[in-house]
């Protein structure tokens, strides 16, 4: 007859014996090896085959008989199958070479939709009651979805290859010659992208009142960086000048200043300061300077 | 539904030299929340007058537009022939 039944195991059974002495249903006080069940044991008394979960029962490194082998009976005990641990990995000890490439691209290639946003918890919060969302210099959260948003207050970087501020905002221009202002103000608009500032103002002066000598345009809404560069002004429209006719007028903001110095060019003289009385009380300048603040 | 529009102080930034870089926000609130915030700057330099600034922005310059910082001022306006 053909055998019929699990097939061989290589290797030898682990035995472990004892002997019976007619009151103790424990003969063998701890078996060398924890099992997971009964069936992982066969126990034999004399030779006989024991039923497992009825005649005894073994669990862990116990094993108990229902009742207490008699006296001098010998009890040996197979083992077909310790108890298989799975260890748990400690914390942070998984490295990224022992997961399939697959699961890493599945996760790298995640597509974040307009209606997603990434949600974090507390390291200490399981039930993720304390989620956030990725927010910082890069603020994903669904209200600002499409945007790239940053602090309201900068947080500044030295590094030549990171973008650390944008902000918009409005500044008001006025003409001046140091120390008199002349009435009327516009209200321009400027951008800042990490240092970069570009600033744009349309001026309409009512009257010079007390302004004399050299006149300037003050008021931009970041003072220029301190390096010793000077930045062109770019004019894109002018009226109510009373300059010679021919004469070029040009624009420069300094270094470390927020005020933008006003000159006239004529082949006789050169570049000289331009003039209060050169602007009319209803002269216009139309300019947008673009330089890196402070 | 309540609008209103208040103006406060959002940040201002003292540079190396004494400028003190101003930003105003504008800020509208719908019942108490608000829906829009705009910005205005402004720069506070070390000669400038300040009567008419933000007591905050005041005490700011106060304490940083020192006679020393004033000078250091005079004497970089002049050196750029300003």
């Amino acid at each position: 007859m053909a055998y019929i039944g699990r097939p061989l195991n290589a290797g030898n059974l682990a035995v472990q014996s004892g002997t019976g002495d007619g009151s103790d249903t424990t003969p063998i006080a701890t078996l060398n090896h924890s099992v997971g069940s009964s069936n992982s044991v066969a126990v034999y008394l004399d030779g006989v085959r024991q039923l497992a979960g009825t005649d005894y029962t073994a669990v862990g490194t116990t094993l108990t008989f229902t009742m207490a082998p008699a006296n001098g009976v010998g009890v040996d005990v197979y083992f077909l199958g310790l108890e298989l641990s799975i260890p748990t990995p400690a914390d942070a000890t998984v490295a990224k070479a022992k997961i399939t490439t697959t699961l890493i691209n599945e996760h790298v290639d995640t597509t974040i939709t307009a209606s997603d946003s990434l949600l974090f918890s507390d390291a200490t919060d399981s039930n993720a009651n304390k989620k956030d969302t990725v927010q910082g210099i890069l603020d994903l959260v669904p209200a600002h979805t499409g945007n790239v948003a940053f602090p309201a207050t900068q947080v500044a970087s030295a590094d030549a290859n990171t973008l650390d501020d944008y902000e918009e905002t409005t500044w008001t221009c006025t003409l001046t010659d140091g120390s008199n202002d002349a009435t009327g103000t516009a209200t321009g608009t400027a951008t800042k992208v990490g240092r970069l500032v570009v600033a744009s103002a349309y001026l309409q002066t009512s009257s010079l009142g007390s302004v004399s000598g050299s006149i300037q345009m003050k008021g931009l809404p970041y003072t220029s960086a301190n390096d010793g560069k000077y930045h062109s002004c770019a004019i894109g429209y002018g009226q109510g000048w009373a300059y010679t006719a021919g004469y070029m007028v040009s624009v420069h903001l300094p270094p470390n200043s927020t005020t933008m110095d006003m000159y006239v060019f004529d082949t006789a003289a050169g570049a000289t300061g331009f003039q209060s009385g050169e602007w009319s009380d209803n002269g216009q300048m139309m300019i947008t300077v673009s330089y890196t603040s402070a | 539904m309540a609008l209103t529009e208040k103006t406060e102080i959002g940040s201002m930034e003292v540079l190396p030299m004494g400028q003190i870089q101003v930003r105003t926000d504008t800020i509208i609130e719908r019942d108490g929340v608000e829906i829009s915030r705009s910005y205005h700057r402004h720069v506070v330099e070390p000669d400038a007058d300040i009567s008419g600034e933000d007591q905050r922005v005041k005490d700011i310059a106060n304490t940083v537009h020192t006679d020393a910082c004033k000078k250091a001022w005079a004497d970089q306006k002049k050196s750029l022939g300003a």
